[in-house]
This record gives structure tokens, C-alpha cells and sequence, in this order.
């Protein structure tokens, strides 16, 4: 039988088919990634139209820097992402713990759990600040059952941010009481069986045994949970719009009023690059710490 | 191998070649058609109407107001015009945000639009020569013409929706206090003695002798200049508030706080509304447009046939909101976009507005109707006035929002006045300003001597 031979090899089938996927990536990421770096190194009025970018290097990234309101709005950012990380952590590892299980009784509870996951930020931020409103809102009818004064959450200093720190572990526990089940799930049962037959308490067992054999789930929570908190955007925007005062002016939605409302985006641009350059350090020292961990609990 | 799975192979092989080159080729003609320049837009003639394009798209806040009465022309324009109309609502954010793109790119998507910001005057079609040939003329409220969006002496747009900042005043507690209604504007001064002497009077009834949207950041801006009776622009070109004067107006507005609601800095527009219609405040600081309709309505109100409208406080500056109806300059459709602003704009559809959708004002010829006047007795006078008198913000959006932070900082008890006017005169000094806004400024007295 005389065998046809193929038009074209294996390999320039497959750069064909991958063709469409670059194309795709450079129209998606690379292309507009080298935009913003072009922005973020030029001087460009966008209301003038027609008016060529000038190069000013890097003196975008220093008018970032030394912008007083960016370097408030990035501490707001990292407050926020500190402490809702920090709280989500330890309460969706202690829910997680416990709802972890195979009974009808813990999947209904499980599933009831992760609903706020489901329901979208600009929906969550809408409730949550009718539900704190000064004067119509339930937390403080609740309150005035107890006999206590009704708080302006949402509009006092140091009220602002906790009740949106509050409004976040109200929505993303869930993801991490879900990694921590299947953490606490998946792990083997003979240490945990070894412990108690020498006797070790539930608190020894969780504390030196599962926590660390966790290690590394909890850290994957971290990364996820703080990157996320630290671009919050949607809370901030249906809830305090950044305020009072600067109190919650988020990076993301500090960024978001500069360039798609006053057009600097040049500005934008510069400082978008600084956000992500934090990000990726975030995730290069929670990567090093999962490794450390990792070997830590085998 | 075997022959047949070998055999097998080469048939897919070939029907992945084939399927491959087959995507690849209708991907790269799709991305080609993609490319190619877009028709050029029409006007295509219609009988009797060549000088009129086939469609017209025009911008308005999405309220169930302005969008609504534009939604009510549309029949009758298109059936005289006989140009397609399209009413394109969107929030307010969106809006400026549209308005705005579609005048940056000069794609023309919008042939009429409500609003710009000053930086995109540039890109609007001046007015005065289609108000010259048609000799378009109405009894437009003194001086708002001149508040309409201008550059380099251009005319550029309509008004419409004017309102300024009022203030309510609950007329049977000023009677009980002694208080006559004023038909003048008060001091300040006089303001502040008077709100304080009802809040002392009342408070034990649970009735606050002010209230004004404290939580509202948008809003403080305006609070503050109401209060501030100096330059916006230095003499150098440069946004800039005097010191001194800047730091008497947050301490008064900080003094009139003291008269309000314990929980006013958490109060939304809409909420410092409700307090004085429930009855629990003497005087409120508002938008009449929000309110007005509302407050002889006994299902929303415990105030009907008990309020009035009094002249806003002097000196300072009243603001002033109002739409601005202005035509793209890359429009397609220049004569159909001028014939629906005449529409849209002129005194029969501004009270038509005002009694149907409580918007409107722009106009004398509303503001002095017999009949509306008899109906709006306790406002209408006020309202006049505070509309002549009234003021349009003359810094840019940025400034303006900077500054309503800053004035909630202080507010708040975060910053000192002093620091929180340093604060904002440093911002407001790397901010680039309008030259139109700069224009603005000097007609309106509020440039450094």
C-alpha cells in the first residue's frame, strides 16, 4: 500500500494551531500591557484630541509617588487587605473546621455557608449599606432593642473601614472555610489516629498536627484572599464612594476615578503598573512561604 | 502498524488540516472585515427634508425625568422631521462618561448631549449662528445664558433642569419662634443666629433647627462654597481659595452642624430630605427639584401647606446646577440635532416639564405664570432669585471632588480647617485648569483681584 505523506510535519501543525491562541494572548494582554507601559512613560492629554504623547520616562511613576492621595489610598488598600484577610483566615479555618464532614447535616450547612460567594460585589455593597443606613437600617434597630445608640458606620471615621472589612469577611469567608474543608478533608487520617491513641487533646491534635499539615492551604487562602482584598473596588464604590474624607479611597477606586473620569491616564497608567508591582511581590513572598511550609509539613 | 488504524490516523490528520486551515481562514477574513473602515454615515435625503439626516441620537440622564419627556417629543419630531430619534439614558456616571468618549474619539455616535465637561467644550458646535438665522429667543432666567458652557465666546449649549441650592424653612415653627419669613436673602450671620435659636427651641420636641446632607462627599463642595465669598482662580491663573476666607467657611458650616441632627454626617441627599419632610428639622439645605414635588403630598410628607422656599444666604456662592443641551461637533445631523434642542428648549416645554416631570425653570415666562405662581407661592419668589443670583462651578470635576474630601475630613474632625484649605490649595496647584472654566470665572467675579 503506498502511504501518502503528510503536506505539512507535526510541528508546523501544531504552530499553525497555536496561531490563533497568540494572537488571541497578544490582543488580550501583550499588546494592551505595552500600551499602558507607553502611557505610563508618556505625558498625554486624552482630552486633547489629536495631540501627540510626550516622553517624560519615569516622572509619571515619581508624580505617583509623591502623590499624597495615591499613598493614602494604597494605605487604605493594605489596611484593608490586611485585616479582612486576617479575619477571614481565622474564621473560615475555625468554620471550615468545623463543618467539615460527610453527613446530610454538613453538606446543607456547607451550602447555605457559601451563598454570599454567589452573589455579586455591587449587590453585597447595596445590601450591606442598607442594612448599616443611619436611620432605616437593621444593625442599628438591632442596637436600639439593646438600648444602644445608632452608629453612623458607614459615614464616621473610624467606622468606615472596619464596616467594609466586615461587609468583606461576610462575603469571602466562604471561598476560604471551602479550601479549608477540602484541606482539612484530604488529609491523611494515621497522624491524627497516631496522636490520640498517645493521648494527645482535640486542641494538641488541630495545633500540632492538622495546622501545620494546613500550612500550605492556608497559605494558598492568604495569597488569594489578600491580592483580591487589596483591589477591592465594588464595596467601596456602592457603600462609601471613598469617603468620609479619604477614609476608604481604595487604590482601585482612587485609580478608577482618575482615569475613567478625569482622563489621567497617563497618571493611571503609572500607577497601575505600581499596583501590580506590589501584587507581584505579594505573591513572590507568599509563594516563598507556601515552599517553606510545604516542606515544613512533610 | 496496523494498516486500517494507520489509515485511520491520515484521515484525521487530513481532517484536522483541513479543519485548521478552514478556521484559520475564516478567523483572519473576519478579522479583515473587522479592519475595514466604517460606512460613512448618511444624511440620506428625505422627501421634502434634504437638509435633515435619516436619524438622530440624543444623550440624557437616565431619572424617568429629562429621558421621559425627550421619550414624550419623539413622535411628533420624527413625524415632522422625519428623522429617526433615539433617546440614549444612562446614570449619571455613564452618561459623562459616554458624553465624553464619544467626543474624545470623534466617533459621532451622539448627535445631541446633555452635558460635557469643560475640557471637551472644544469639541461642541457653537450656537450663536443657528440662533442668529432662526432668530431663536426666549425668556431664558437672567443670566443663565451666560452660565452655559462657552468657548472663546462661542455659545454652546441650552439649558435646561436649572436648580440651585435652596433652602426649605418649615413656615409655621419660624411663626412659632418669632421668626418672620424672610423675602431678602439673610446674612450668614443672620442665618446662623436664627437656625440656632429654633435648634434651642425645638430640639426638645426632637426637632433640629438644620439639616443638610453631611454624608453626601459630592455635596459638601457646594455646602462650602455657599459659605465662601472669595476667588476661585488666583491672579496667576492658578485654582487657588483665599486662606483666610476659606477657613471662616468651614468653621461656620462646622458651627451650623452643631444645629443639625446628631447623625447628619451620615445623611444622603435623600435623607436629610426625609428628616425635614417628616417634620424633625426647621430649615434644610436641599435641591428643590428633589423635594419639591413631594411636599404637600400627605403620603410622603407631615409638612404640606407648612414650608416655603426662602432666598439663599449671602454672600457666597449659590450653586448652580443645570443641563446644558449642546450639539456634537462631529455630528452628521447638525440641522435636525439644532431643531430638537429648539424643541427640547423653549418656554412652552420648560412649564410643560416643570408640571408634568417637576423639572424645568429655565424659563420666566414658568417661574411667573399666573397660574403656577398661585400654585408655587411659597417658592417660585425664592426660587427666581436664587436662580439669578446662582453660581456654576468653575474648577474641574477632580478639584471639585478633591475638595468635597477634604471638606469631609474636616468635617469629621479628621483635619483642622486651616490644614485641610492648605491641603487643598496645594492639590489644587498641580491640577491643570480649564481655560474655559478660566473664562467662566472671570465672568462670574470669581478670579483674584
Amino acid at each position: 500500500m503506498k502511504i501518502k505523506q503528510p503536506l505539512l510535519s507535526e510541528t508546523k501543525m501544531l504552530v499553525i494551531f497555536l496561531i490563533p491562541l497568540v494572537a488571541v494572548l497578544l490582543l488580550t494582554d501583550i499588546i494592551p500591557l505595552g500600551f499602558s507601559t507607553y502611557l505610563a512613560t508618556s505625558s498625554w492629554q486624552l482630552v486633547d484630541r489629536g495631540a501627540s504623547a510626550t516622553w517624560v520616562g519615569i516622572e509619571n511613576f515619581r508624580k505617583v509617588i509623591a502623590d499624597p492621595v495615591f499613598r493614602g489610598s494604597f494605605r487604605v488598600s493594605f489596611g484593608f487587605a490586611l485585616g479582612s484577610t486576617l479575619v477571614e483566615l481565622l474564621l473560615g479555618l475555625l468554620v471550615g473546621y468545623m463543618v467539615v464532614g460527610e453527613s446530610w447535616t454538613m453538606r446543607v450547612v456547607r451550602t447555605i455557608i457559601i451563598i454570599p460567594m454567589f452573589i455579586p460585589g455591587v449587590v453585597v455593597g447595596t445590601i450591606w449599606r442598607m442594612m448599616l443606613n443611619v436611620n432605616a437600617g437593621i444593625v442599628n434597630y438591632a442596637l436600639g432593642l439593646i438600648g444602644m445608640l445608632p452608629q453612623t458606620w458607614l459615614s464616621a471615621a473610624n467606622t468606615a473601614l472596619p464596616s467594609i472589612i466586615l461587609m468583606d469577611v461576610w462575603y469571602s469567608t466562604s471561598f476560604v472555610i471551602v479550601l479549608m474543608v477540602a484541606g482539612i478533608s484530604t488529609m491523611p487520617p494515621d497522624p491524627v489516629r497516631a496522636a490520640m491513641v498517645d493521648g494527645a487533646s482535640r486542641w494538641q491534635i488541630f495545633r500540632y498536627i492538622m495546622l501545620p499539615m494546613l500550612a500550605p492551604v492556608l497559605s494558598v487562602a492568604v495569597l488569594f484572599r489578600f491580592i483580591g482584598s487589596f483591589f477591592v473596588l465594588d464595596h467601596v464604590y456602592t457603600t462609601t464612594y471613598g469617603g468620609p474624607g479619604f477614609a476608604t479611597n481604595a487604590m482601585s477606586f482612587h485609580l478608577y476615578r482618575q482615569g475613567l473620569l478625569y482622563f489621567n491616564l497617563s497618571y493611571t497608567a503609572a500607577a497601575s503598573w505600581l499596583m501590580i508591582g506590589f501584587a507581584l511581590l505579594i505573591i513572590l513572598v507568599l509563594n516563598w512561604l507556601r515552599r517553606v511550609l510545604e516542606h515544613y509539613a512533610s | 502498524m496496523n494498516g486500517k488504524m494507520y489509515a485511520r490516523q491520515l484521515r484525521r490528520r487530513e481532517f484536522l488540516k483541513v479543519a485548521g486551515l478552514t478556521g484559520i481562514g475564516i478567523s483572519g477574513a473576519r478579522l479583515l472585515a473587522a479592519c475595514a473602515p466604517a460606512p460613512t454615515g448618511e444624511p440620506t435625503a428625505m422627501a421634502g427634508t434634504t437638509q435633515f439626516g435619516s436619524s438622530l441620537t440624543a444623550t440624557y440622564m437616565s431619572s424617568g425625568t429629562y429621558d421621559a419627556a425627550a421619550n414624550d417629543m419623539v413622535a411628533a419630531f420624527e413625524a415632522e422631521y422625519g428623522t429617526k430619534v433615539t433617546v440614549a439614558a444612562f446614570p449619571w456616571m455613564g452618561l459623562v462618561s459616554n458624553n465624553a468618549k464619544d467626543l474624545i474619539t470623534g466617533a459621532g455616535n451622539y448627535d445631541v448631549m446633555s452635558g460635557a465637561s469643560a475640557d471637551l467644550w472644544a469639541y461642541l458646535e457653537p450656537l450663536d449662528p443657528y440662533i442668529q438665522r432662526d432668530s431663536y429667543k426666549q425668556s431664558f432666567v437672567p443670566g443663565l445664558l451666560d452660565k452655559m458652557p462657552h468657548f472663546q465666546g462661542a455659545l454652546l449649549g441650552l439649558p435646561y433642569g436649572a436648580d440651585s441650592y435652596g433652602m426649605a424653612i418649615r413656615t409655621d415653627l419660624f411663626k412659632e419662634a418669632g421668626i418672620e419669613v424672610p423675602e431678602e436673602a439673610w446674612t450668614w450671620d443672620e442665618f446662623d443666629k436664627n437656625v440656632a435659636d429654633l435648634h434651642a427651641k425645638f430640639k426638645d420636641r426632637g426637632i433640629s433647627g438644620f439639616v443638610l446632607a453631611g454624608g453626601a462627599v459630592d455635596q459638601l463642595g457646594p455646602f462650602f462654597w455657599g459659605r465662601y465669598d472669595g476667588y476661585h482662580w488666583s491672579k496667576d491663573g492658578v485654582l487657588k481659595h483665599d486662606e483666610t476666607m476659606s477657613v471662616a467657611a468651614l468653621e461656620r458650616l462646622m458651627q451650623e452642624l452643631q444645629s443639625c441632627p446628631d447623625n447628619v454626617l451620615g445623611l444622603s441627599i435623600d435623607e436629610a430630605n426625609a428628616v425635614f419632610l417628616a417634620g424633625n428639622a426647621c430649615v434644610l439645605e436641599c435641591w428643590p427639584s428633589f423635594i419639591r414635588a413631594v411636599m404637600d403630598d400627605p403620603q410622603q410628607s407631615k409638612i404640606a401647606g407648612k414650608w416655603a422656599f426662602m432666598p439663599y444666604p449671602t454672600p457666597g456662592f449659590d450653586y448652580l446646577s443645570v443641563w446644558p443641551l449642546v450639539i456634537n461637533k462631529t455630528s452628521k445631523n447638525k440641522e435636525a440635532a439644532w431643531e430638537w434642542l429648539k424643541a427640547y428648549v423653549n418656554e412652552e416645554a420648560d412649564k410643560r416639564t416643570f408640571e408634568k416631570y417637576g423639572f424645568g425653570l429655565a424659563m420666566t415666562t414658568t417661574l411667573e405664570d399666573p397660574g403656577l405662581m398661585a400654585k408655587h407661592s411659597n417658592d417660585f419668589p425664592a426660587t427666581l432669585a436664587n436662580l439669578s443670583r446662582a453660581k456654576v462651578p468653575v474648577v474641574i470635576d477632580e478639584a471639585e471632588f478633591f475638595l468635597g474630601q477634604v471638606v469631609s475630613e474636616v468635617v469629621n474632625g479628621i483635619a483642622s480647617s486651616k490644614d485641610g484649605i492648605a491641603k487643598i490649595n496645594e492639590k489644587w496647584a498641580t491640577m491643570r485648569g480649564a481655560q474655559p472654566e478660566y473664562e467662566m470665572a472671570v465672568a462670574q467675579g470669581l478670579v483674584q483681584k
